[in-house]
């Protein structure tokens, strides 16, 4: 999905702000993917009602990542169980499932590595309004 | 020959100035019959070995072996008609003193895990073997190191076991049969892996009358042969992703006899399917390579030969650890190494150092 195109450069900003959509129309729990300045994103909205956005593809084979799902990433201290974190967001990638961390972009079975994570940026909710900087 | 054994005398050999004796990780002792255990059990285990046609033994390998002289390399077949590696003296002057090894690893064959029937009697001839052990090698030769023997079906008398022999420092690692049925990364078997921790002794797997394929018992030995390493992949799956490494933090572990040269496939894909499915099991921290890089070495020995031997060495370089191999002999079987032709030259002199004698020093704490 593109955006709706509502560009206004912040005054005293370097960076781009772009208005994605207003507060109510992505549900928690969903993805969705924008085009603007020239670039794929992704923003999630946190079943806390807050949003992430994070680049739109999928550094293994290029898989659109707004078309996954979000979750609380499933954790575990004991062998056999599986619960659901209380504070760590995950995209999954449509494809091959890939895990990438909503606050950092890092992938949680790879942290280390560069080349496996996702750009993150800015968002806000402003005047009703979705807001990604850029 | 490898080129970090320069022999002085015979048996002796020198990395420079300093001696450099051998460390065996892989060396097979026999009973020269079950009998032999006989002294070591009590009633109302004794009279089922002592009567006339009474047990026999655990199951053993099925196949005939095709080669001259059976499972055993020509110079360990014994005068007498006793299995190849029952006689001492023929260990000691074959493997310790021919190559100036120490310490050498005993390895038991006898599973009393592959005895799946009547459990009390299996934990009582595993204890039986451990004391003929003791008594029959560790008191009489002194550059010997042995693994103790278990019945892992029953995991809290398997623990117990470990506890009783585990207090004699000559028993360096449990051994646990590398088989087809089960995986021992089970929960169900923790208390092995609990009690090997507690006694800091390592577990290792070794091939048993119960290793089979992926296909079972495929017609002809060569073939049962070439496939078997499929039995350690799967022992070693299971202990990443039931949590093994996870829950024991300081457990070593000892891939015996298994070959290596599939370890970085095994850790490719591993990794791979771990970013996919991790969900599935979240006890898992890590990637699954890093709990096999710090934690698991393997033998040399079945050491593989390619044509150009730097295509070795490229695979041993892929796995990404100097401490990843250890060697062994293997004696007395048909495809035992000898340490001093084992390693090609592709293999460095320090690297060759190491996987002849440090490592094992290092994981063994010896
Ligand atoms: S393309 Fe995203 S996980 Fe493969």
């Amino acid at each position: 999905m593109t955006s709706r195109e509502a560009v206004r450069r912040a005054a005293d900003s370097r960076e781009a702000r772009y208005v994605l959509c207003g507060l109510d129309e992505i549900p928690p729990g969903e993805v969705r993917g924008f085009r603007v300045g020239g670039r794929r994103i992704a923003l999630s909205r946190l079943d806390d009602g807050t949003f992430r956005v994070v680049a739109d593809t999928c550094p293994h084979q290029a898989a659109q990542l707004s078309l996954g799902s979000i979750e609380r990433m499933w954790v575990s201290d004991t062998p056999g169980t599986h619960h659901q974190s209380e504070n760590r967001n995950v995209l999954l990638c449509p494809w091959h499932g890939f895990e990438f961390d909503l606050e950092t972009g890092g992938d949680p079975c790879v942290p280390g590595r560069p080349d496996l994570k996702l750009k993150t940026y800015r968002v806000e909710v402003e005047d009703g309004e979705v807001a990604v900087y850029l | 020959m490898a080129d970090v054994l320069r022999e002085e005398r015979e048996g002796v050999f020198r990395d420079g100035g300093e001696r450099l004796s051998v460390v065996d990780v892989d060396v097979h002792e026999m009973l020269t019959s079950i009998r032999d255990l006989i002294p070591y059990l009590e009633e109302p285990w004794r009279s089922r070995i002592e009567v006339n046609d009474g047990f026999k033994g655990p199951p053993g390998n099925p196949y005939a072996f095709p080669q001259p002289t059976g499972v055993a390399i020509q110079d360990a077949v014994t005068d007498d008609g006793s299995p190849a590696g029952s006689k001492l003296e023929m260990v000691q002057e074959q493997v310790l003193d021919r190559y100036d090894i120490e310490p050498a690893i005993l390895n038991s064959l006898f599973h009393p895990t592959d005895h799946q029937i009547q459990p009390e009697f299996a934990t009582a001839l595993a204890s039986a073997y451990n004391d003929w052990i003791v008594e029959n090698w560790l008191d009489r030769e002194e550059r010997l190191r042995s693994s103790i023997t278990v019945a892992a079906q029953e995991p809290h008398d398997a623990a117990r076991e470990i506890d009783r022999a585990g207090s004699d420092p000559r028993f360096v690692q449990v051994i646990l049969p590398a088989v087809a049925h089960h995986v021992f990364g089970k929960p169900y078997y923790w208390p092995i892996f609990e009690a090997a921790e507690r006694n800091d002794l390592v577990v290792a797997f070794h091939q048993s009358g119960g290793t089979r394929t992926a296909v079972g018992l495929p017609p002809y030995y060569i073939e049962w042969h070439t496939a078997i390493s499929q039995n350690w992949q799967s022992q070693l799956i299971s202990l990443v992703a039931h949590g093994v490494f996870d829950r024991f933090e300081e457990l070593k572990v000892a891939m015996i006899e298994s070959s290596w040269t599939w370890v970085p496939h095994l850790m490719w894909r591993f990794d791979y399917n771990y970013r996919s499915l991790r969900r599935e099991v979240p006890w898992v921290k890590r990637l699954p390579s890093e709990y096999i890089r710090e934690r698991v070495k393997f033998s040399t020995q079945p050491m593989e030969y390619p044509e150009n031997p730097e295509d070795l060495y490229r695979m041993f370089e892929m796995i990404g650890s100097d401490d990843f191999l250890m060697f062994a002999t293997d004696y007395p079987h048909w495809d035992f190494d000898s340490p001093k032709q084992a390693l090609p030259h592709s293999f460095p002199r320090d690297l060759q150092r190491k996987i002849l004698r440090e490592n094992a020093r290092e994981f063994y704490d010896f």
